[in-house]
């Protein structure tokens, strides 16, 4: 009796202090998400000028995710290196929000030890610090490495600057023939590296899961065939050769199968193919086109293009019961689908009033969303990351790539190059 | 009444002792001294008298002594007389010393009567004045009362008044909190930045204090969301209003009731997934 009434004057007690805790309350629930207001100052070695500035790339970097934006070097009042030199005042004035401060030093054996670090200018705090070690060939990994961790300071997002990303050009050559070129650069199109050069056709390049090999369409042999490459010593190996269509490769998440389009028994359908032992497995079965394959991140299922329907629409087939359903119900075209690393954010081609562009769906609440507003939008690819995507696009006659984030608030061209840039391939994360 | 009964007894006594003694001196052959003047009407004596009154017979058989005898007699009749209107006189000196006496008595009687009823009057006066004061407190208290009750009713009025009034204060008040709560909403959320990472159902609660300037002094993380990214973009939205200059409008209670400190919960609502 005696606890009871313990409990109860304690209850009452909470209760008195919950309601005196009553105070106002205010809800957000909007927010404009505009980009962050960053300054990085220069990381420099005080003995020998480095061969590549990276504050430049780590800004350019940052501000190329769109979520940032860069406080121009000529307007900063100090260049702190460590955190202690830090005069947050400084920064307030700038409007920043964050620091990326850091000092490079040459060490003994030739190598370059660069320490940073990410301040919060607002809350007057380190947030992040760092230290990582190059050389004078890799400046640039250096930076996209520093990128990286301080866009997931900020974000909560992996950074996917350090990643790659494969594609296609075609630029005429003599007699004004094609050449088409597989390409493979950083993700923000520096250091690019040619893996492949051709007379006919290159399509559809792919990574494999660990980013060591490409596989891709060649159509060298007279007819399409489905190749794969490793990109460190170049050895290719030729993996379809049949009649007719073989194309849209497609690597496991594990790696160890491929899903691809043969024409082989009459018309596209998809088949698996399993790296180790080199047999195939049908996997659709109808008149209508299958084609484009491409897998769930588990693994599980396939997420392909139909037109079964009678147009053009994503269809998700669970491997292992063959249970097939339609995804895409808007339109009368979706095609090209690929899935985000969250296995929900879908992204396709779609087909609006003539007008094709990059839209995405989710898989879960249905959600549909048109991302982009060029012309003629094909070939998207999500970063590893899911935040952004690359996609093929046509500004007058020419074909380059674009990249928008995966909510749409960021648009932008990647740097036109000469000839036509097509099918862009982002990799999957690579360290 | 005992007290006068008594009072009576000696004189009575007395009384009846004397006449006793008186009679007794007659039997006795008592004479009283002579008398002169009934000397010479001795003859006439003897018939007459003797019936008219027995007091006087002893006169009578005293008349047919001789002279000497006679002016014994006389002497003893002017003595008896003497005596008699010594006793008589005595009588009358008790009977007035009796009445005196009762007099007295009734004097005192009537002064204790009248010092009764002086004090029964007194009383009488008295518990007419206690009952009118009585009556005057009752009256007193039922107007206390009524003055109370008034009181209480004005109390009561005014209270309601002022519970109305605190009502409509407070719900003009409520109005204005709300509107003010509208525009920190607004100022937050214009500065509001959330990180690709952020989610539906992500909720982080901040704990905001102002100071008398409407600046912000401190942002501290109540709840987080389990991202530090969303929680640092919650934070960093608040931190760059530095200063809700609006508030500074608001009267001095008004603010410090509400606005000095107050909780903030980021929700979003508008994202994607």
């Amino acid at each position: 009796m005696r606890k009871t009434h313990g409990l109860l004057a304690l209850l009452f007690l909470s209760l008195t202090v919950l309601s005196a805790r009553a105070e106002l309350t205010i809800e957000i629930t909007h927010g404009v998400d505009n980009p962050t207001v960053i300054a990085v100052s220069p990381i420099e070695s005080g003995q020998r000028i480095l061969p590549e500035d990276i504050s430049q790339i780590v800004s350019a970097d940052l501000e190329r995710s769109g979520l940032f934006q860069a406080i121009d070097r000529s307007n900063m009042l100090s260049f702190p290196r460590t955190s202690g030199e830090v005069y947050y005042r400084d920064w307030r004035v700038l409007g920043a929000q964050y620091l990326v401060y850091g000092n490079a030093e040459r060490q003994q054996d030739g190598r370059i030890k660069v320490t940073f670090g990410l301040n919060e200018i607002l809350g007057e705090k380190a947030v992040l610090s760092q230290v990582v070690y190059g050389t004078d060939g890799n400046i640039r990994d250096i930076a996209h490495y520093i990128s990286d961790k301080v866009y997931e300071a900020i974000t909560g997002i992996r950074g996917a600057f350090s990643t790659r990303i494969a594609y296609v050009t075609a630029t005429p050559g003599r007699n004004n023939q094609l050449v088409y070129r597989l390409m493979v650069a950083d993700a923000d199109g520096a250091r690019e590296r040619m893996m492949l050069e051709s007379r006919e056709p290159l399509m559809s390049p792919t990574w494999s899961p660990d980013g060591k090999e490409l596989a891709y369409v060649s159509f060298e042999t007279g007819r399409p065939a489905v190749f794969r490459q490793r990109l460190n010593d170049a050895t290719r190996e030729q993996l379809t050769n049949f009649k007719g269509l073989n194309g849209a490769p497609a690597w496991s998440p594990d790696g160890r199968k491929m899903a691809l389009v043969l024409s082989k028994d009459g018309n596209p359908e998809i088949y698996v193919l399993d790296m180790a032992t080199r047999q195939f497995t049908r996997i659709t079965n109808h008149f209508a086109i299958d084609t484009e394959p491409n897998w769930t991140p588990d693994g599980k299922a396939l997420i392909f293009t139909s037109d079964r329907g009678g147009s053009p629409q994503i269809y998700k087939m669970v491997l292992a019961t063959g249970a097939m359903e339609r995804v895409t119900f808007r339109g009368s075209y979706n095609a090209r689908p690929r899935l985000a690393p969250d296995g929900r954010t879908l992204v396709l081609v779609h087909r609006d009033g003539g007008q094709f562009h990059i839209a995405s769906q989710d898989l879960i609440s249905g959600d549909f969303r048109i991302l982009t507003s060029t012309f003629l939008d094909e070939s998207p690819t999500v970063a590893p990351n899911g935040a952004m995507l690359l996609y093929a696009t046509k500004r007058g006659s020419k074909n380059l790539l674009a990249a928008v984030s995966i909510d749409a608030g960021v648009k932008f061209l990647l740097p036109s190059r000469e000839g036509d840039v097509r099918e862009p391939a982002w990799s999957p994360f690579l360290n | 009444m005992k007290r006068s009964a008594t009072s009576y007894t000696w004189p009575v006594i007395a009384s009846v002792l004397l006449h006793g003694a008186l009679v007794a001196l007659i039997v006795v052959g008592w004479t009283p001294s002579s008398d002169k003047r009934r000397v010479i009407q001795p003859k006439y004596v003897e018939a007459t008298l003797l019936t008219l009154d027995p007091a006087k017979v002893p006169q009578i058989q005293d008349k047919p002594k001789e002279d000497k005898a006679a002016r014994e007699q006389e002497r003893r009749r002017q003595e008896a007389v003497r005596r008699q209107q010594e006793q008589a006189r005595r009588e009358q000196q008790a009977k007035e010393e009796a009445a005196r006496k009762a007099k007295a008595e009734a004097e005192r009687k009537a002064k204790i009567e009248a010092e009764r009823k002086a004090k029964a009057l007194a009383e009488q006066k008295a518990r007419e004045e206690a009952e009118r004061k009585r009556q005057e407190e009752l009256k007193r208290q039922q107007a206390e009362k009524a003055r109370q009750e008034k009181l209480r009713r004005e109390q009561e009025l005014a209270r309601a008044l002022a519970t109305e009034q605190a009502a409509q204060d407070s719900a003009a008040s409520a109005e204005t909190i709300g509107s003010y709560s509208g525009y920190i909403q607004d100022r937050i959320a214009s500065n509001w930045s959330r990180p690709p990472s952020a989610r539906l159902g992500m909720e982080v609660e901040l704990d905001i204090q102002l100071d008398g300037q409407a600046r912000v002094i401190s942002v501290v993380v109540v709840k987080s969301s389990g991202n530090a990214a969303f929680d640092r973009s919650a934070e960093q939205a608040v931190r760059r209003v530095e200063q809700f200059t609006r508030l500074k409008e608001l009267d001095r209670g008004t603010f410090e009731r509400n606005f000095r400190r107050f909780t903030l919960v980021f929700r979003p609502e508008d994202l994607r997934f």
